[in-house]
């Protein structure tokens, strides 16, 4: 029986490798404005050019793109140029948008490349190098005390996950920041869910041992 | 025949994202196989690490600039939209700046706000935050995180998941009169929810934030922008809000409506009017 998620399940124990050309699955969409799910109806007065629709758009998903942007850029200036730079695109590209994705993985797939393309515009990679060493050189010392209120595992993980290649990187974030499903990710990224799935295995597993080799992200 | 590993299915797996067929193979798989159990341990850990990286907010300058750039890319392409006739150039002229100033109007920098009154009893995160404040005013329960920084109460807010854009400079007729205390969990099964405790004008304030999917009954965006529920409880005043799939309640006995409190996170002053106009429901 296959869900079209992943591929027809074999008779066998043996697990099957995942074929080319699964299709995504996912739930209807849920009338609700809080950036995870965004409801039909607002996109449809955006793409009508309500001013007002687009601007509860923004507000509702500015944080989600931000923190996304903020995660793959490393430097909050140019997560804060990528987020305007997204819903400049965003403004000028919603009346064509056809509804045939999901509209967070239209969005984030946005997001995204714009996220990549200042990247490649802004920085060498001895630049990124030394960005995502100045975001670990510049944790302030931390106190036991903070230690325990988990101040310092918030910037552990987040310089963790600075270290990821791009490639586990993204699916992570948009699915922990961006809070997408795997359909939605493999929508914004254009992969097939199985791939997503695959990905985020590997991720997860790689900021655990990360981090239980160094706790506190110390080492470059 | 060879049994290969399930270790490309385990985020799926621990995730409830696989169809069951394929959920039920990878479990039995599981069952007998160490080093996959490992490595879905590892996934585990791994997933706690991530679920800390939600919570970050757009800072307030950054949301500004933004606004501002999209009225004025707004106000630009109904200008664009005019036809180039010199014939009637000066009615498309006239409608152009009708246009723009509509556009100007219509696309403000800060959100339309709505006040409307709580109906029924208080929501859960009303009723936590009520409890909440009870305990910290009879002394019961004390701020975990002690500091008068606002930086580190929103690097405390981000480890929960949770996140507010607490204001750290305040211009010279605000700066005494708010003082961050700290912040403190007060999580209950089923809701992860944290308390940061102020003081404003000299009144306790308590500002209670929690993952909106938690909290049943908070009050969502519309599409005339923001809805906030109000709510007086023997003397407190409440506000509930959310943003950005977070629900929040202010908790005070401030005057009018407690909407001063507000001004923990908004500073500038737009936003400052808007709070000073808000009325109460009718």
């Amino acid at each position: 029986m296959s869900s079209g998620f992943f591929p027809a399940v074999p008779t066998t124990d043996e697990v099957a490798p995942s074929p080319a050309g699964m299709e995504e699955t996912g739930a209807p969409p849920r009338p609700t404005i809080d950036g995870r799910e965004i409801d039909a109806e607002l996109v449809a007065a955006c793409r009508r050019g309500d001013p007002k629709a687009f601007e509860a758009l923004f507000h509702a998903t500015k944080d989600y793109v931000y923190g996304v942007a903020l995660h793959m850029v490393r430097d909050e200036s140019l997560a804060a140029d990528v987020t305007q730079e997204v819903f400049l695109k965003l403004l000028r590209r919603i009346g064509q948008f056809d509804g045939r994705s999901a509209f967070r993985s239209w969005l984030y797939r946005i997001a995204v490349n714009a996220a990549l393309d200042t990247v490649r515009r802004r920085r060498s990679p001895e630049e990124l190098e030394e960005a995502a060493a100045h975001l670990l050189a510049s944790r302030p010392v931390v106190t036991p005390e903070e230690r325990l209120a988990g101040v310092d595992r918030a910037r552990a993980v987040r310089a963790a996950v600075a270290r990821l290649p791009a490639k586990l990187r993204l699916p992570l974030v948009l699915r922990f920041v961006a809070e997408l499903s795997y359909g939605e990710i493999a929508g914004a990224l254009g992969l097939r869910p199985g791939t997503v799935a695959s990905r985020l295995s590997r991720a997860q597993r790689r900021l655990a041992r990360d981090l239980a080799a160094d706790p506190e992200g110390g080492r470059p | 025949m060879i049994r290969r590993h399930v270790d490309r299915y385990l985020a799926a797996y621990r995730d409830g994202a696989l169809p069951e067929d394929l959920r039920r193979l990878v479990e039995r798989h599981l069952a007998r196989c160490r080093r996959c159990r490992e490595r879905a341990t590892e996934v585990e850990a791994g997933r706690r690490h991530a679920s800390a990286l939600g919570g970050v907010a757009l800072p307030e300058e950054a949301e500004e600039r933004i606004l501002a750039a999209l009225r004025r890319a707004a106000g630009e392409s109904e200008e664009a939209a005019a036809p180039a006739s010199p014939r009637h150039a000066w009615r498309w002229a006239a409608a152009a700046t009708v246009a723009l100033g509509l556009a100007f109007l219509a696309v403000r920098a800060v959100p339309d706000v709505t006040v409307v009154a709580a109906g029924g009893p208080p929501i859960p995160l009303e009723a936590l935050a009520l409890e909440a404040k009870a305990r910290f005013e009879t002394g019961a329960q004390r701020p975990e995180e002690v500091t008068g920084s606002p930086a580190e109460v929103r690097d405390w807010l981000e480890a929960r998941g949770l996140s507010a854009a607490l204001a750290d400079r305040r211009t010279g007729r605000d700066r005494d009169a708010f003082e961050l205390v700290g912040a403190s969990d007060v999580s209950r099964p089923g809701m992860t929810a944290a308390a940061v405790s102020y003081r404003v004008d000299g009144h306790p304030v308590l500002l209670v934030a929690a993952r909106q999917d938690e909290v049943a009954g908070a009050p969502r965006w519309g599409l005339l922008g923001k809805r906030v529920l109000y709510r007086e409880h023997r003397g407190a005043k409440l506000l509930t809000w959310t943003n950005s799939g977070k629900a929040y309640t202010l908790v005070s006995d401030l005057p009018g409506l407690g909407q001063r409190a507000c001004l923990l996170c908004h500073t500038d002053e737009r936003r400052r009017r808007l709070v000073a106009e808000l009325r109460p429901p009718a």
